[in-house]
């Protein structure tokens, strides 16, 4: 023992007679590799003199061990408890194995009041290791400071991105329901006929639309529409082309007194006007609706329609073995402007059922991206030829979901049915 | 989307599905290759399976753009279905449109 505390720099100054009835006095201990000396908040009675090792000084935060420093042969440990009577105030666990003098507080004591060289060197020590500790504890604190600052704008914007979005997502639903109201909000009823009608945008808002226009001379104006593409600008267009084609079949009796009540009349005019409406003042937008107008009198069941190059719907026989095409193909409406728009004439019998659609329905796509088909449509409207238009109409829908078993919607969706009962009334 | 050059024509074969997603990803450029173009391009449909209504907006967009250069799109080897749908629109009279390449290139070189 005398040896290894000769060795050690504190004890530089003390004669060998002094040196030698200290360490007389001292137990010496040993310690193991990883083994603790003592634990952060243990009560503490004794110092220690590292003869031999390296001792590791560390402490917890939140859970996480931190390694506050190192002391090596030739130091004191522990003696922070000694001077002011707190608990540990870290753990010390050894790095290496190592041997240690242990003083107690007499022992202690004895030395600081006796030695004011050892005691101003242990001073200085102590002194040394908090301020390398609470420079370490500040370098360390501006780091965390610096990772929440960060995490903190990252939180905040991405906290804004969300508020936008909602505010999107809020402008999106009050426009679907501004959008709901540019359908007929009831059906008109008609004796011995009976309309249904489906629109569901693939988005939030839709480039589809449907309307039954009440006309002069109790003639129904049926209207199936679609502007290409989808979604917001698609939508925008049809609150555009849904009122100009309202406002233009409505105007000529409104504003003449009632004197052009000729289906033919209103069809074409109405038309004429909305396309060239649509390409004089919108023909940057490069935006089309097809659209099919027909003008039913349900008195008789004649029907003059044109159609603006939309998908031709189906008059269905009253047995489903015969199922026509309304053709009369025109351009768009929006491509090109002085149009004339040619009608056609044909006449629903009793039973016979109109059925108006929109390519998203033939074209609805199942997971491997497989159109529905006008072959499937077909199929279903040849089996319930006789059902009434509410039913056919959930049949189709149905038989479309089916279909698609779930897959994206991919296109917006219309259908408008018209039938006519077996025995007029 | 490929495109070559034959003689003073411009060829543009079009991809197999040109919904929404197949249109965005093409339109960028086969807008720019027609309009820097300027003179007749030839656009091949023959591999096209599927068009959407903003497919035909597309090629009547840059139809009208190129006319106003003195250009012109037309088109060849439209597949039945896709003809159909060119007739129901009438945007068949809106551009001319052969049956194959071959024909296209022969009435137009």
């Amino acid at each position: 023992m005398f040896e290894r505390l000769r060795q050690v720099a504190i004890f530089k100054g003390f004669a060998d007679a002094d040196l030698a009835r200290l360490a007389a006095e001292l137990d010496e201990r040993y310690l193991e590799a990883g083994e603790v000396l003592f634990w952060q908040g243990d009560e503490g009675n004794n110092c220690y003199v590292i003869l031999t090792g390296e001792l590791a000084v560390i402490t917890y935060i939140n859970g996480t061990e931190m390694r506050l420093g190192t002391r090596c042969a030739g130091e004191i440990i522990g003696e922070m408890a000694l001077i002011d009577s707190s608990p540990r105030s870290a753990t010390v666990r050894a790095v290496t194995a190592g041997r240690l003098a242990v003083l107690n507080k007499q022992h202690f004591t004895t030395l600081m009041s006796n030695d004011p060289v050892l005691a101003l060197e242990l001073l200085r020590d102590v002194t040394a290791h908090l301020r390398s500790t609470s420079q370490r504890m500040i370098a360390d604190l501006e780091q965390k400071n610096a990772e929440l600052s960060r995490a903190y704008e990252e939180l905040q914007a991405a906290q804004a991105e969300v508020i936008r979005l909602n505010r999107l997502e809020e402008e999106l639903a009050v426009a679907r329901r501004i959008q709901e109201l540019f359908l007929p909000r009831t059906l008109p009823q008609f004796s011995g006929w009976e309309i249904a009608a489906f629109s569901r945008g693939a988005q939030a808002v839709g480039g589809d639309f449907f309307d039954c226009i009440e006309l002069p001379n109790g003639h129904l104006g049926l209207v199936v529409a679609d502007v290409c593409g989808k979604g917001v600008p698609a939508a925008l267009f049809v609150a555009l082309t849904r009122s100009l084609l309202r406002a233009a079949s409505q105007a000529p009796w409104a504003f003449q007194g009632n004197r052009i009540t000729d289906p033919d009349l209103i069809l074409t005019g109405a038309l004429w006007l909305v396309n060239d409406y649509l390409t004089r003042e919108h023909g940057d937008s490069d935006m089309f609706t097809t659209l099919f107008y027909g003008v039913l009198d349900p008195r008789t069941g004649q029907l003059s329609y044109t159609n603006a190059g939309h998908n031709p719907p189906l008059i269905v026989s009253r047995d489903g073995s015969a199922i026509r095409e309304l053709e009369a193909a025109n351009l768009p409406l929006g491509v090109m402007s002085q149009q004339t728009y040619a009608t056609a004439q044909t006449t629903l019998t009793a039973g016979e059922t109109f059925v108006g659609f929109s390519d998203g329905i033939t074209e609805a796509m199942n997971m491997a991206d497989e159109p529905y088909g006008d072959e499937r449509l077909l199929t279903v409207l040849h089996a319930h030829a006789g059902a009434s238009a509410k039913d056919l109409l959930e049949m189709i829908v149905q038989a479309v979901e089916t279909y698609v078993a779930g897959a994206p919607q991919a296109d917006d969706m219309t259908l408008l049915i018209v039938s006519r009962a077996m025995l007029p009334a | 989307m490929k495109s070559e050059q034959i003689g003073n024509i411009l060829v543009i074969e079009l991809p197999q599905r040109l919904d929404a997603v197949g249109v965005s990803a093409v339109e960028k450029k086969f807008g720019e290759a027609v309009t820097a173009h300027k003179g007749t391009t030839l656009v091949d449909m023959s591999n096209t399976e599927f068009v959407a209504s903003l497919a035909l907006r597309m090629l009547l967009t840059n139809h009208k753009e190129v006319k106003r250069q003195g250009g012109a799109l037309v088109l060849c080897g439209l597949q039945p279905p896709i003809a159909d749908i060119f007739r129901k629109s009438r945007f068949d009279t809106l551009f001319t449109i052969h049956p194959d390449r071959e024909a296209a290139l022969a009435a137009h070189t």
